[in-house]
């Protein structure tokens, strides 16, 4: 008895903070339906009288559907690179007999643990050295440069495969690359979703970086054209049509994160990987 | 493990990388200039590039110049309406040398970009007739004077695209809704309008705003800067390469646009562009603004609104000027499809369509008293009439040489903030700003 | 420590299993080779990008450069300039403010959180989504949102505080509030990886000792405290130090997106006034001493923590 009221007790208080913390997002979508007047009424209602579809409609025409195609460039190059240059790396590190393992290892970590948006001034300054301003070299590349976290997790994983298969394989004259194609990565799949989603996601919803990097309306992503709307740079765009492209913002990321959850959670929960 | 070779190594990468920067950083001296003829016209694209609120009528001025032209190609970009952070993106498209062909100047950010090497100098090429027959002297004065670097008073880095002014923007709907039978006239003073705004507000308990608040962030130089001119003061003083913000004729008019906030208009919002208290979303009765604001209000207003003449102080008029303009980039590899391009849009033709989809006022003598800009087709505002006085006797937004400009709007916010935020008196603040002002002047006087 | 779920590695000792196929030198020579062309790539992104960027920033330090005109080398003028800058100093307290205010509540709410959801009651995998789905938004994305939310007149914000007969303040344009407003969106969007550690965490933590625990009729309560909150002391470590970096790092962003450092310098962070030092001044040189004085400062702390872990442990 005293189980099953606790656990009513439990489900109520789950429930509350679902709502709470769902709360601001649930806000969004109510509000990218509301007009403009409605939007500004006071008080405020909770759910839009008629859903105001068109706030969509000038949502998209504010954003543009070329800044979203830059957006997914911008965040599948970054991925697809960090694949390329990450996957032989991990691979090499953790199979083949290579007496630099060590040091490479060790110096892939270290600055791993520095958050990406207090190194920016000088890694602008190479970017701009390149001349890769203003280019979706310039927004990829340097990027997609900072895999150590790919590297580890994907060296975790190879670890892990059993050595007897990759044995065999070599003796029976298959080369490294073979045995990386044709045996590690099809038994990777769990480790590339999770390294997969977690990129796209970091990617897609970078902000400062694209911003500095490449601000001119050719390579604009999607969260810099956004981002005005919030600090009222924008005067002629009303607060439902800027939550209406926030929705657009993160149409993608919600898809990828509700195909991805288990993986994608398994990879966040991997950054206490010490 | 083999610990101390890499160690080495590590030490050689290290001194490798320093000594590569250093000469990378010497390489880096300034692009070399463009000469200012270049590409052909026909068969070029050119990249035009706005700011978001403008970006409409321009995407117009486009099609209609490509129709006439269809073997040229304009492609319209759009930008941020913050000015600070867009004279800065243009300045990383500079280094980048990505700049768009022809952009969007403006007169408050001319000198800035100027300096930062972005526009290209139009006096020589339209001596040559680049532009045809057009000569800088046909523009009307004031307004191109925006557009030369005060270093270099020969140069015109761009061409003003409109005469515009501050008018007060009011609702009528909004009005009779709370039973305000009072509506602006031209002889109103600012005390009419703050008593007028504050009736508003009360009657409605406070779901409107009477007026949105004139100082806005505290940098609304457009209206701050006629204000202090009406009690006597100035932003900046060209005689005296001094801002007196604040001296005790400017305190007046600090604390009489200060009075607004909370009274008569909202109270304070750090936010200059905040869309909720913008004239156009229908939520404030009146609103100053200037005559490039028409289109979109028009767009977006479904009220019934009209425009009057800005009201006075001690019978001097408080109506603020300036103008937009259009300017070619030092970098543009396509200067002749540029120039083409401005060469129609200040002919007859490319005027008319200026006046007819952006409303613009041309910044040309003939064009402020004769054009076709009057005529709204019978959309509001009718009274549009009064932003062609206006335009002649506009107090302009004063250049200011260098940064000092950016100081200055830097220095009236944070004495604004400090004000209504943290109820230091106005004497103390505006005198700290400016000081600040010209602490900033003086450098950039002693940097020439 | 690890709160993976995959198998976790100590990756500076860290040696691959030898697989050594017994072919000889050809076959050594063959591996290395291969090696070096597997991490190739890799080592030269991390050069170009990460060490060369340090040591550039670190170079950048003693000269004056906008970016245009050759760089002149200055000497210490940037460093002194550091420690003179009142603007600095005032930044880096308005950092330390945002870290105290934000990571405190973060892990405490975080920890009860996950200690809610920590349970098999039907329909909680669905449930969980709803917390996890923070997580997710840009920090653009909140930004319009929490923008929204915080207006002062339409906001849901001072809504709800008006049905409790508060007058909510101006948010983002108050000297006060703007501070606490950002933080508590921040933490809003800093939950969901928290609760996504702790559940880690607590599912290390065995039954058993709660069993014993309800054998001597410990209260519900005073079990969570005295029991389950010191088990999980490595995994709050652990979320205190990732979440004080990410508060210095997401401040900077919330920040320049939503109130720009204002309203005066109230929000501005030692980031945020590196940034506009950088691309408003274009003082490339000083906001280069700037990064890495920052950045020398998280490293300390870092290191500090760390110290003391040790010592604690020592002592225990």
């Amino acid at each position: 008895m005293r189980t099953v009221l606790s656990n009513t007790a439990r489900y109520v208080g789950i429930v509350i903070g679902a709502f709470v913390l769902a709360l601001p997002l649930l806000f969004m979508v109510s509000g990218s339906l509301k007009s403009a007047t409605e939007i500004n009424t006071f008080p405020p209602k909770l759910l839009p009288t008629t859903p105001v579809w068109q706030n969509f409609a000038d949502a998209w025409n504010y954003l543009t559907g070329g800044v979203i195609a830059n957006s997914f460039v911008f965040a599948i190059g970054i991925v697809g690179l960090q694949l390329i240059i990450s996957l032989p790396a991990a691979f090499a590190l953790a199979k083949i007999p290579f007496k630099w393992t060590g040091v490479i290892m060790a110096s892939l970590v270290i600055p791993m643990f520095i958050p990406g948006n207090l190194t920016l001034i000088p890694l602008f300054i190479v970017t701009f050295q390149l001349g890769w301003l203003n280019s979706f070299a310039g927004l990829i590349i340097p990027m997609a440069a900072q895999c150590a976290f790919a590297i580890l997790l994907f060296r975790q994983f190879f670890v892990s495969l059993p050595g007897g298969l990759i044995e065999a394989a070599r003796i029976d004259g298959a080369s490294w690359l073979r045995v990386l194609w044709s045996i590690a990565l099809p038994l990777s799949r769990p480790a590339l979703a999770t390294f997969c989603s977690v990129s796209f996601l970091t990617a897609w919803n970078m902000y400062i970086w694209p911003q500095i990097v490449a601000p001119d309306p050719a390579h604009r992503v999607i969260n810099v054209a956004l981002a005005p709307l919030a600090g009222g740079e924008n005067s002629l765009i009303s607060p439902s049509v800027g939550l209406a492209g926030a929705v657009i913002a993160m149409v993608p990321v919600l898809i990828v994160f509700i195909v991805f959850q288990k993986w994608y959670i398994k990879g966040v929960a991997g950054t206490g990987l010490e | 493990m083999t610990s101390r070779t890499p160690r080495t190594r590590r030490k050689w990468v290290a001194a490798l990388a320093v000594a590569a920067i250093i000469p990378m950083l010497a390489a880096c001296a300034g692009n070399a200039k463009a000469d200012g003829s270049a590409g052909t016209v026909d068969g070029s694209t050119i990249v035009l590039q706005t700011v978001n609120s403008l970006q409409p009528q321009f995407q117009k001025y486009a099609d209609a110049y490509m129709k006439k032209y269809p073997k040229r190609k304009v492609e319209v970009r759009a930008s941020t309406d913050d000015g600070a952070k867009y004279a800065q993106q243009l300045a990383t498209a500079r280094i980048s040398g990505q700049l768009p062909d022809v952009f969007f100047n403006v007169d408050y950010l001319a000198d800035t970009l100027a300096k930062a090497n972005v526009p290209l100098d139009l006096a020589s090429g339209i001596k040559d007739g680049k532009l045809g027959s057009l000569r800088i002297k046909d523009f009307a004065a004031p307004f191109v004077g925006q557009y030369r670097p005060i270093s270099n008073p020969d140069e015109v880095t761009g061409l003003p695209v409109s005469a515009d002014s501050v008018g007060l923007y009011w609702n009528k709907t909004l009005f009779d809704k709370y039973g305000v039978t009072e509506y602006p006239k031209a002889d109103w003073t600012w005390d009419d309008m703050l008593r007028v705004a504050k009736e508003i507000q009360d009657k409605s308990g406070g779901k409107v705003y009477g007026l949105g608040s004139p100082l806005q962030d505290g940098s609304n130089q457009l209206v701050f800067g006629p204000v202090l001119r009406a009690f006597g003061a100035d932003v900046y003083n060209g005689k005296t390469g001094k801002s007196d913000i604040g001296s005790p004729d400017a305190i007046k008019a600090w604390k009489l646009l200060i009075s607004a906030y909370g009274t008569s208009s909202n109270p304070y919002s750090a936010n200059a562009n905040d869309p909720a208290l913008a004239f156009s979303a229908g939520n404030v009765a009146m609103g100053i603004g200037s005559r490039a604001a028409i289109p979109g209000t028009q767009a977006a207003l479904k009220d019934e609104w009209n425009v009057q003449s800005m009201p006075t102080i001690n019978g001097k008029s408080t109506a603020g000027g300036g103008s937009y303009g259009l300017s070619i980039s030092q970098t543009s590899k396509q200067q002749d499809a540029a120039w083409a391009f401005l060469k129609w849009f200040y002919s007859d033709a490319g005027m008319a369509v200026a006046q007819k989809v952006g409303g613009v006022i041309p910044p040309t003598n003939d064009g402020i008293d004769n054009g076709s800009w009057k005529d709204t087709g019978g959309k509001p505002p009718a009274n549009i009439a009064i932003f062609g006085h206006s335009a002649r006797t506009a107090v302009l937004l004063t250049q200011m040489p260098g940064s000092s400009g950016t100081v200055l709007t830097q220095a009236t916010v944070k004495a604004t903030q400090e004000v209504v935020l943290q109820h230091v008196s106005v004497e103390k603040a505006f005198q700290q700003a400016q000081d600040t002002v010209n602490a900033q002047l003086a450098k950039d006087f002693k940097k020439k | 420590m690890t709160t993976s779920t995959t198998p976790a590695v100590d990756v500076t000792t860290g040696r691959p299993e030898k697989t050594a196929p017994s072919a000889g030198r050809r076959s050594k020579r063959v591996d290395a080779i291969t090696a070096t062309a597997f991490v190739t790539p890799a080592l030269i992104g991390f050069i170009l990008f990460v060490i060369i960027p340090a040591l550039g920033g670190l170079a950048l330090s003693f000269f004056q450069w906008d970016l245009f005109s050759p760089p002149q080398f200055v000497g210490l003028d940037n460093i002194v300039r550091l420690f003179t800058d009142p603007d600095m100093w005032h930044a880096l307290g308005v950092t330390a403010l945002f870290v105290i205010m934000g990571v405190i509540p973060t892990v405490v709410l975080g920890f009860l959180l996950a200690v809610l959801v920590n349970t098999k009651l039907p329909g909680i995998s669905v449930l969980r989504v709803f917390y996890f789905a923070p997580m997710i938004a840009s920090a653009a994305v909140a930004s319009v949102i929490w923008a929204a939310l915080y207006d002062p007149r339409f906001g849901l914000v001072n809504q709800a505080l008006s049905w409790v007969g508060i007058n909510g303040p101006a948010w983002l344009s108050d000297t006060t509030w703007a501070r606490p407003a950002l933080v508590i969106m921040m933490i809003w969007g800093a939950l969901p990886i928290v609760i996504i550690l702790y559940l880690g965490g607590l599912q290390r933590v065995s039954d058993d000792i709660y069993a014993a625990a309800s054998l001597d009729g410990a209260g519900a309560w005073r079990q969570l405290w005295s029991m389950t909150w010191p088990n999980v002391w490595p995994t709050t470590l652990l979320v205190t130090v990732l979440q004080a970096v990410g508060f210095v790092s997401g401040s900077f962003e919330v920040s320049l997106i939503m109130t720009n450092g204002g309203p005066l310098g109230t929000t501005q962070s030692l980031a945020l006034y590196a940034y506009k030092v950088a691309f408003s001044d274009r003082d490339i040189g000083y906001a280069s001493a700037l990064s890495l004085f920052q950045l020398v400062l998280l490293g300390a702390i870092v290191l500090l923590v760390r110290l003391l872990v040790r010592i604690r442990k020592a002592y225990s």
